[in-house]
């Protein structure tokens, strides 16, 4: 009887000790639950909040925005436009390299700062091929290099997208304009849909972003420049607080050379449309059936 | 399972985003007009109203072509760019020139070589430029009036904002049009460097021509 | 054992009282036993800590830790879920040759090969939840209150597959256990179906896991029809040489009777899975290098290295070597027929896949990268302690899970063993020598 009071005793103790030793394992995680708010964690899916949700959702970004950056934002919710698809194409010869549009989406996105983040890559390649293979996104020499060509890859907007098909909890979707977003709010991270991107065209918040209050783009909106949370997938927009409103993206104002056409699919009149049907246009990776809406072309 | 997941996910409900694409080719476009192409949102570079030079204090100006030409009597003959070094004088010392086998008179008028001379024997001022380009780069011509070459900034709704699109000779300099070098911005900072490809050939490191990026959207307009 | 079916004396069990009874007698099993049991359990806990606190400090930091990056956006973790997921199917190579072909000593263990899937789910899972961003944003994923996106998305359908495969486990062991405790004959009606259903979701489970890869058309080096039938093959040799070890550990630790006829059957088993296996390997290095195409970039980085990156060449030949070792062991009397030789085999055996597929199969799916970019992938230590981590949380569910059943399992405890001191009846393991 008392070998079993002593093994019982031993074992509360032990049961003790291991909880304690546990609490103190976990214990960093205090440090993100107390940063994250009771509403954020029960916010619901961007499609299911109403009008009166969002402002409040809206509201209380900013503020944290406030809080945590110290810069002073407004972050709208812009919805797409009647009778409005996007498309955008880019002309490879003109192209000469000069990541002027990777720099601006990195200064219209407030990406973060430590990594130069920015959803372009451009890929110098080489001339006579079209293979990637032989591409290289890493140069730091003048360009345009004699014997090269540059192409710069970005989110290809894809009519079958397979991010949007493999997300878990549809936290990335297509919205009516042809945009694919993603919801920062309700992506789990569990980066299901970089892998499935054929284009490398999404990007992983592997810390939070970092960026000093004087270099913010106030002009933000939710799905698309706002500062994205730690641990969720971003993407290109299309730059949707800019076009959505009429205005051009920024990739395409900071191009020196006139290679990148946007515009309104569904207008006959629009430049991206004149370019489809007079340019010999053709899309990356076609055999993969994602049918983007990015196009490239080479001039005669 | 097998059987169903090919089943399920193949009727899944997944929307239709591609109907765009029945439209195109209906022959609503043709490559001749450019319905949407306003010569008013071309910005008129500085260049093409005067020549910079120093000022007074050291400063940048800006002089106009009249200033000279109204007083001095300048004639041009057919005369070739080799000589220009030695004949041209006064601000525009020192011009280079590589433009095919282009002589002056080609595009200034001789008896006035401020203002450009069109091949039909009109004459423009130098900030009817374009006109005068358009002449021989035909095929840019139409991209440019389709947006597809050049540059803009602003607006692609034309309802909604102006836009202001770039300039040839924001792009090249008459004299020497062919695209100048950049210096690239810096590369991206992955986290984890990528293992450059072999490449072929050597790397050209010759300066970069130009540095700065390009015109920022001017609030005199145009 | 059938013996116990006597107590048949007590017409209707009335559950209220017995089931309580019973949860009672399975967590005072779980949480008594001999020194070595403490001290196994209590290494456990120290590595499942270190996991938990390298975990913790993933979550808030962010999951800049890892060695992943844009490029290798999946690394150890998805690897080892893949391969908990494979060891859960294997599992079931027990169940066939038990119920479908009626191997009558096989029933008497096949206990352990169900108990191993669910250890091993409970490690699968743990594994997507250490991979992910947000997990704090887990509930979104629960059908009904979160967005569900089934059934497009494969890793919903994964998710489902895994959770039934669980519940279908639980409840075959669960009510497998609850009858001999009562000492009853179960009813072949409320476990016979839900047996031949855990057969064909075992083969699901792992057939939804691969598809998962292989239906990415952006991927190359996954988007073959010949990786769920490779993960089945590879599985059916994991779990076959995962519990043959466990087997020959509860033989000598423990009282319960494990006869050499379902080593024997297991043996066999992997006799074959192991050559299906480097077989269907060998097929898909045939078709990627004699065609030769821009896809074989990530074979060719896999085995030989690409554009002077070559991290994964050690792995890969070290794989290979080990299955080719078991191999030899395998057909070999010589070598098969030596207790310690066998046992480095198996051991290899679990060792080989497992780095097959793991850093010879999810990592070389991101190198090179879809833009044809090389960024290599190397695990830090955070992700080594977790995983260490979770691998003890499987180990300790597993341990539990064999402590609590076996007793009951073989009749020695229960309602109809004899209750004098509840302290003491229960099988303990023996300490060791």
């Amino acid at each position: 009887m008392n070998g079993v009071t002593r093994r019982r005793l031993l074992k509360g103790a032990g049961a003790t000790l291991g909880a304690l030793a546990f609490a103190k394992a976990v214990e960093p995680v205090l440090d993100f639950t107390s940063e994250l708010s009771g509403d954020e964690f029960l916010q619901r899916h961007y499609r299911e909040l109403s009008p009166e949700d969002m402002r409040e959702v809206l509201a209380r970004l900013e503020a944290e925005t406030k809080e945590k950056y110290g810069a002073e934002v407004t972050i709208r919710d812009i919805r797409p436009q009647e009778g409005v698809q996007f498309g955008y194409a880019l002309n490879l010869s003109l192209c000469i390299g000069c990541r002027r549009c990777a720099e601006a989406c990195h200064v219209e996105n407030n990406h973060d700062r430590k990594t130069h983040q920015s959803y372009i890559r451009v890929l110098e390649m080489q001339q006579g091929s079209i293979d990637m293979e032989h591409g290289d996104a890493t140069y730091d020499h003048p360009v345009p290099q004699p014997g090269r060509y540059y192409m710069p890859v970005q989110c290809q907007q894809c009519d079958n997208a397979p991010c949007v098909k493999v997300c878990p909890v549809e936290a990335t979707w297509k919205e009516q304009d042809g945009i694919v977003v993603v919801d920062y709010n309700w992506c789990i991270g569990c980066r299901y849909c970089e892998a499935a991107c054929p284009y490398h065209a999404r990007r992983f918040n592997w810390e939070a972003p970092e960026i000093s209050a004087e270099e913010i783009n106030p002009n933000q909106s939710y799905l698309s420049n706002r500062i994205r949370p730690q641990g969720v997938v971003e993407k290109c927009t299309f730059c949707l607080h800019r076009t959505r409103t009429g205005a051009l993206p920024a990739c395409l104002e900071a191009c020196p050379t006139g290679a990148r056409v946007f515009g309104n699919l569904l207008d006959p009149n629009s430049e991206i449309r004149w370019v489809l049907e007079n340019k010999r246009v053709f899309v990356l990776k076609e055999e993969l059936g994602a049918r983007p809406r990015f196009f490239y072309f080479f001039d005669v | 399972m097998m059987l169903a997941a090919v089943v399920l996910t193949a009727c899944g409900t997944r929307e239709d985003h591609g109907a765009w694409r029945e439209q195109l080719f209906q022959g609503s476009t043709d490559a001749a007009d450019a319905p949407s192409f306003q010569l008013d949102d071309v910005r008129v570079p500085d260049r093409l109203r005067g020549i910079a030079a120093a000022g007074p204090d050291g400063e940048e100006i800006r002089i106009a072509c009249d200033t000279c030409h109204g007083l001095l009597d300048v004639e041009l003959s057919r005369r070739g760019p080799e000589r220009l070094q030695s004949q041209v004088g006064g601000p525009h010392v020192g011009l280079a020139f590589e433009h095919g086998p282009l002589d002056c008179a080609h595009c200034h008028d001789a008896a006035a070589p401020h203002q450009l001379r069109t091949a039909d024997a009109r004459t423009l001022p130098t900030t009817e430029a374009i006109e005068l380009c358009s002449q021989c780069h035909g095929l840019q011509w139409r991209d440019f009036q389709h947006g597809a070459h050049g540059g803009m900034r602003g607006h692609w709704d034309r309802a909604a904002g102006p836009r202001e699109r770039n300039h040839c000779v924001d792009c090249h300099d008459p004299h020497a049009p062919a695209f100048q070098r950049y210096r690239p911005l810096p590369p991206p900072v992955d986290r984890f460097a990528p293992i450059p490809p072999h490449r072929n050939g050597p790397v050209d490191h010759g300066a970069p021509t130009r540095h700065e990026a390009a015109p920022e959207p001017s609030e005199d307009g145009s | 054992m059938a013996t116990r079916a006597n107590s048949a004396k007590q017409d209707r069990p009335r559950h209220w009282v017995s089931y309580p009874r019973f949860l009672w007698r399975s967590l005072r099993l779980a949480t008594d036993g001999s020194w070595t049991f403490y001290a196994w359990m209590t290494l456990l806990t120290a590595i499942a800590l270190v996991g938990a606190n390298a975990w913790a400090n993933q979550v808030t930091t962010g999951m800049g830790l890892t060695g992943m990056s844009d490029h290798v956006s999946w690394g150890l973790y998805i690897a080892n879920f893949t391969f908990a997921v494979g060891l859960a199917a294997g599992g079931v190579m027990m169940v066939i040759p038990a119920y479908l072909y009626h191997d009558e000593e096989m029933h008497d263990v096949v206990i352990v090969g169900e108990l191993l899937a669910v250890a091993a789910l409970v490690l699968a899972l743990g594994f997507v939840v250490a991979d992910l961003g947000r997990p704090d944003r887990f509930w979104h994923l629960l059908p009904g209150i979160g967005r569900f996106n089934w059934p497009l998305s494969m890793l919903t359908w994964d998710v489902v597959v895994l959770n039934g495969y669980l519940l279908l486990n639980l409840h075959i062991c669960g009510y497998l256990l609850y009858m001999r405790f009562l000492g009853r004959k179960p009813n072949p009606r409320w476990y016979i179906p839900f047996v031949f259903l855990s057969v064909f979701w075992a083969i699901s489970v792992h057939t939804v896991t691969a598809f998962l890869y292989s239906g990415l058309g952006g991927r190359p080096f996954w988007n073959s029809a010949l990786l769920a039938p490779r993960f089945l093959a590879s599985a059916f040799v994991t779990g076959p040489a995962f519990i043959i070890l466990t087997l020959q550990i509860l033989k000598r630790f423990t009282t319960f009777r494990v006869p050499d006829g379902p080593i024997q059957t297991l043996l066999k088993i992997m006799r074959i899975t192991v050559l299906i296996n480097l077989f269907m390997a060998g097929a898909e290095v045939f078709t990627e290098f004699y065609t030769g195409s821009s896809h074989v970039a990530a074979a060719k980085y896999l085995y030989f290295g690409l554009h002077g990156g070559s991290a994964l060449v050690p792995w890969i030949w070290s794989a290979l070597a080990l299955n080719l070792f078991v191999v030899v062991v395998l057909y070999t009397p010589r070598f098969y027929e030596k207790r310690a030789v066998l046992n480095a085999a198996l051991v290899a055996a679990f060792a080989g896949v497992w780095i097959e597929k793991g850093m010879g199969l999810i990592v070389p799916g991101f190198v090179p990268s879809t833009l044809h970019e090389l960024v290599e992938y190397v695990p830090t230590l955070t992700e080594w302690k977790v995983t260490a981590g979770l691998w003890a949380v499987g180990l300790m569910v597993f341990t539990i899970a064999l402590k609590v059943a076996l007793p009951i399992f073989s009749g020695e405890v229960g309602v109809g063993a004899s209750l004098t001191d509840a302290d003491d009846v229960e099988a303990e393991p023996a300490p060791a020598e």
